[in-house]
């Protein structure tokens, strides 16, 4: 669990964070969103203590920051940078296992820990374990930096725009490769972005900030239907319930052939009302149900 | 304007090696040796028309060279064993001639127990212009190519060699020379690799610490960067000259120091002033290689959990490295070159043979000192040149 408790940060005169109380449950992602400046980076910076709050405290495991030597915080806090931040002199597996090395891991088991995780973020170990940083593609190395942020299995996992400066394919599937991964280890995640596409496919919880002021903490289903206030209703635009569609998963779709892995959405059913001639569309719900969807179904399920 | 050989794997560019005909023409007019009937008389030239030299190698010579340069302006592509024809010839001929006329003196009976020869001034040119000839070669030749030229080379310097043990060229005047000192050679010659290996080494010491300490405190950056590069400004001459008194009063006041042969001429103060020497390199680029690592690479091992020192010592210092050793090349080359001038302060080493030449008048002499000093700083300068592609070997791509 991470706690802020009337949390604010100053630059000089600048306001970055204002009393910032917040709490991120265990095992859930929160993604921080808000235009350039709303001091959602600072918000993550402080929880691993690469800033110091001003005023407030913060708590990670009921302990306070204060109370923990910051090198040994980071340790079991995972980091994941848009830059990546991969040493070039260091092989592959050598970046993977650096935490572990820290922490004093023998060199089989960190050789065995990078090829697990190698495996894990979707690249071929044999292929490249051992290649240099300056040999991978920005979607490779992106791979490689969430490889790492994980290697000493950490419960938490910072991640400052981890998928934006790669390509939209590229970014679609690393977004994707995520997921699953975190559907599995279920780790307690804060992620930072601008793109509130990814905020919704990602989060259990959305942070909206403005001016270093915490607007609306809630699902993104939540802050979709039910803005707080007009900058939210603004900032998800007047097609904020297109975007809820991507929110509601399906089990299956009639006539859908989707990657490996994903799942279509409300948003591919509605793509295939448009696009055929019937008026009802054949959908698996997650709860196991079947049922003949209608457009008129379509908003009963958005609305639910 | 580019001219290419395509030779059994690489192009090879030819028009740099062909231009080297111009100086290798010399040979023609101007000296191919020169005879002293002792070590102080003086020298009587020969050129290649005052002998009776087989002109056919010459005539070989710059006929090779003709035909190439015509190929090299009309034509796209030679054969590489044109080009290695020329390229030995160029390198050889001179030093054909030189044995030759060698040979012809001592059939004259000129050659008696105490004369000496030493190439004349064309041979050196024709040899200057093979330098540049193989040293564009290789430098442009890649692969099997590449191999060929290697290979050609050693065979000539091996070929050198052999003539150089047997009668008349055991005559040459360095040998000459050499022979007579053998082992004060041997000796100034450690002394001379002692001397700027220590200093090199204690301006690590000193350098490197003060380098970082110049990165890490931006206070001092200024302090530290003034101090080194006005040292450089002295003259190593005067440099030594600052340091006898001192060091003499040194070495008065303490008979400990004085025991530790402390004094103000000889070893120690060359050894001082050689390490001043090779401080600004050495810091310089310590602070420089630190200072262009990048911000995300080391705020990255921050926020990984690395504690200061660990980043410094696993991200900062390893990505620093190659920059460093660049330094240090720079630094050890300069100080093989700056010891020369310790001879003058009792020092010994290399130098020693060159002022005492100087001194004498006698050109045999400093050249004996002078070709083991370039030698030495170009494998100086290979050696580190190595150590830095190895320490740099990950690649200076961020990602």
């Amino acid at each position: 669990m991470i706690g802020f408790h009337e949390v604010s940060k100053r630059y000089g005169e600048k306001v970055a964070v204002s009393g910032l109380d917040m709490t991120v449950e265990n095992g859930s992602v929160c993604v921080l969103i808000g235009p350039s400046g709303c001091g959602k980076s600072t918000t993550l910076r402080m929880i691993n203590r690469l800033l110091e709050p001003d005023e407030g405290m913060i708590e990670v495991d009921d302990q306070y920051l204060r109370d923990y030597d910051p090198a040994h915080l980071r340790l079991k806090i995972g980091y994941v940078i848009q830059s990546v931040g991969l040493l070039p002199h260091m092989r592959v597996w050598q970046n993977i296992s650096l935490v572990p090395r820290l922490l004093g891991w023998d060199k089989p088991r960190r050789r065995e820990r990078a090829e697990e995780l190698l495996e894990m973020v979707g690249l071929e170990p044999g292929e490249y374990r051992d290649k240099y940083p300056a040999q991978l593609s920005g979607g490779e190395a992106q791979r490689v930096g969430v490889a790492r942020a994980l290697a000493a299995d950490p419960p938490y996992l910072l991640m400052d725009e981890p998928f934006g400066a790669v390509d939209p394919l590229t970014r679609a599937s690393l977004q994707q490769s995520f997921r699953e991964i975190q559907s599995r280890l279920k780790k307690t995640v804060v992620l930072v972005t601008h793109d509130l596409d990814e905020a919704i496919y990602l989060a259990d919880r959305i942070a909206l900030m403005k001016d270093g002021v915490l607007q609306q903490f809630g699902s993104p289903a939540e802050v979709l239907t039910h803005p707080a206030n007009d900058f939210v209703r603004e900032f998800v635009g007047s097609d904020r319930m297109l975007r809820m569609l991507t929110t509601v998963e399906l089990e299956a779709l009639d006539g859908w052939s989707g990657t490996d892995g994903s799942r279509p959405t409300l948003r591919d059913a509605l793509s295939q009302l448009l696009a055929g001639e019937n008026q009802t569309v054949r959908v698996g719900l997650r709860d196991g149900n079947e049922q003949e969807l209608s457009f008129d179904g379509l908003r009963e399920l958005v609305q639910a | 304007m580019k001219r290419w050989i395509t030779g059994l794997t690489e192009p090879v560019d030819i028009l740099p090696v062909v231009v080297s005909l111009v100086p290798a023409t010399g040979i023609f007019f101007l000296h191919v040796i020169q005879l002293r009937p002792n070590r102080v008389a003086e020298g009587q030239s020969f050129g290649i028309w005052e002998l009776s030299l087989p002109l056919l190698p010459v005539v070989l010579l710059v006929m090779t060279g003709l035909v190439l340069l015509v190929a090299a302006r009309f034509v796209q592509q030679a054969e590489i064993p044109a080009l290695l024809l020329w390229a030995v010839s160029i390198g050889i001929v001179p030093w054909i001639l030189f044995h030759m006329a060698a040979v012809e003196l001592a059939e004259r009976g000129e050659l008696s127990e105490l004369a000496r020869v030493s190439p004349g001034g064309g041979v050196w040119i024709g040899l200057i212009a093979a330098l540049a000839a193989w040293h564009e070669l290789l430098r442009s030749s890649r692969g099997r190519a590449k191999t060929f030229f290697v290979a050609a080379l050693l065979g000539m310097v091996g070929f050198v060699i052999a003539q150089l043990v047997a009668a008349p060229l055991d005559r040459l005047s360095y040998l000459v020379e050499y022979n007579v000192r053998a082992e004060r050679f041997t000796q100034e010659l450690m002394q001379h690799m002692r001397l700027s290996g220590s200093a090199v080494g204690l301006a690590c010491l000193i350098g490197v610490p003060a380098g970082m300490a110049a990165y890490r405190h931006p206070r001092f950056r200024d302090a530290i960067l003034d101090a080194t590069s006005t040292i450089q400004t002295v003259p190593s001459l005067a440099m030594f000259g600052l340091l006898i008194a001192p060091l003499a009063a040194l070495s008065q006041a303490s008979p400990a120091l004085r025991s530790m042969g402390v004094s103000g001429v000889g070893a120690t103060p060359a050894l001082i002033a050689l390490t001043l020497y090779a401080l600004l390199p050495v810091v310089r680029n310590t602070l420089t290689g630190l200072s262009v690592v990048p911000r995300s690479v080391r705020e990255s091992g921050q926020a990984m959990g690395m504690t200061r020192r660990q980043r410094f010592w696993m991200v900062e210092m390893p990505l620093a490295l190659p920059v460093v050793i660049r330094g240090v090349r720079t630094a050890a080359v300069q100080a093989v070159g700056n010891t020369t001038v310790a001879g003058l302060i009792g020092a010994g080493g290399l130098g020693w043979f060159i002022f005492q030449g100087l001194g004498q008048a006698a050109t045999d002499l400093v050249v004996l000192g002078v070709i083991p000093i370039v030698l030495m700083a170009i494998a100086v300068d290979r050696v580190f040149q190595l150590l830095q592609q190895l320490a740099g070997r990950g690649g200076s791509g961020v990602k």
